[in-house]
């Protein structure tokens, strides 16, 4: 009887197995051809230095690539003479002046920071520990919300 | 004929194919057609090489499975803690109490009977579909599943298993019901 049940499984799994096999493709939606095209013909349009280095020119392919080589064997070989020396000549000032220029900038971040660092002394931790509680709250009802406007918009029907 | 229209052609050769491939693993067609989309993108990169391949048909399809499968791994792993949570089918009771359904009966014809089959593969959940699409049409073992899918053996046989039964009783209630 139970050899019965398993030959009677068998034979229907192999029979799913060929009526899947035998479904047909499904047509695929009018809309994917001319999306694809249209994206396609847009990088078309791209001029060559915009597309992927792949899509490069064979020169061009070969030019970057000995370029960077030799950077990185120049830098590695040279780097630090190259740095004493730029550190010394006027091209090196003129990069201090620039950076000196960022001065009120970084002045300002560190103050932003300062006061930060002092509310958090201020308020301790419970509020602090409070806090985190209601950002984790806000993010778990967004969470909930989005699951449940999913679960609405996709259900399976 | 310039390449895009050469791509074009090579398009409408394949774009049932892919476009199949990545509906029956995610289930969606809007999905679909994104990740159809996408396939062809990097077909178009490869254009030179797939242009006369005999194997362009299996390169696509290798890569619409593979996106698919990245698809629902990014998008549907956030929602798996709630959107698995399976509704009670209303029509199980009933159903399990029948008998499995003969394929080649002819209550349904051919293609009443296909339609059923496709529309009860789409509804199984992701679980129970993607590994019976990937064993019925991709030819994949269970042991080529479960390292794809990063899961034990045992589960990939369940899955299937439960998969094949949700198959048999939701085919059963058509039958069920055309026979009435």
């Amino acid at each position: 009887m139970r050899l019965e049940t398993n030959e009677h499984l068998q034979q229907w799994e192999n029979a799913l197995d060929e009526e899947l096999r035998q479904l047909p493709d499904v047509e695929a939606p009018e809309t994917l051809i001319p999306r694809v095209m249209a994206i396609v013909l847009a990088k078309a349009k791209l001029p060559w230095w915009r597309q992927t280095w792949w899509h490069w020119p064979a020169p061009a392919q070969v030019f970057v690539v000995l370029s960077f080589v030799g950077l990185v064997i120049g830098l590695s070989c040279y780097g630090p003479q190259a740095w004493d020396a730029l550190a010394g000549s006027p091209l090196g000032h003129t990069v201090a002046g620039w950076l000196q220029a960022l001065t009120p900038l970084a002045d300002c971040l560190s103050a932003l920071v300062n006061a930060f660092a002092l509310i958090l002394r201020q308020t301790g931790t419970l509020a602090l520990i409070l806090g985190a509680a209601v950002c984790l709250a806000l993010y778990l009802s967004c969470l909930g919300l989005g699951t449940m406007m999913y679960r609405v918009a996709f259900a399976k029907r | 004929m310039t390449d895009a229209s050469q791509f074009e052609c090579f398009m409408r050769d394949y774009q049932n194919m892919v476009f199949t491939t990545a509906l029956r693993l995610v289930a969606n067609e809007t999905d679909a057609e994104d990740i159809a989309q996408e396939v062809f993108m990097k077909a178009y990169e490869h254009f030179g090489e797939l242009r006369y391949s005999p194997t362009a048909g299996g390169w696509l399809k290798t890569v619409a499975r593979n996106l698919s499968l990245n698809h629902l791994t990014r998008y549907r792993a956030r929602w798996r803690f709630f959107s698995e949570i399976q509704s009670p089918e209303q029509d199980e009771d009933f159903a399990a109490e029948l008998p499995a359904p003969d394929l080649h009966q002819r209550s349904l014809d051919d293609a009443d009977r296909r339609q059923v089959l496709a529309a009860a593969l789409q509804r199984l959940p992701d679980s129970q579909r993607v590994p019976l699409v990937l064993f019925h049409f991709d030819n994949l073992s269970y042991e080529q599943i479960a390292a794809r899918l990063k899961v034990s053996l045992g589960k990939v046989k369940t899955d299937i298993h439960r998969g094949r039964e949700a198959l048999r009783r939701r085919l059963a209630v058509s039958c069920a019901t055309v026979a009435c």
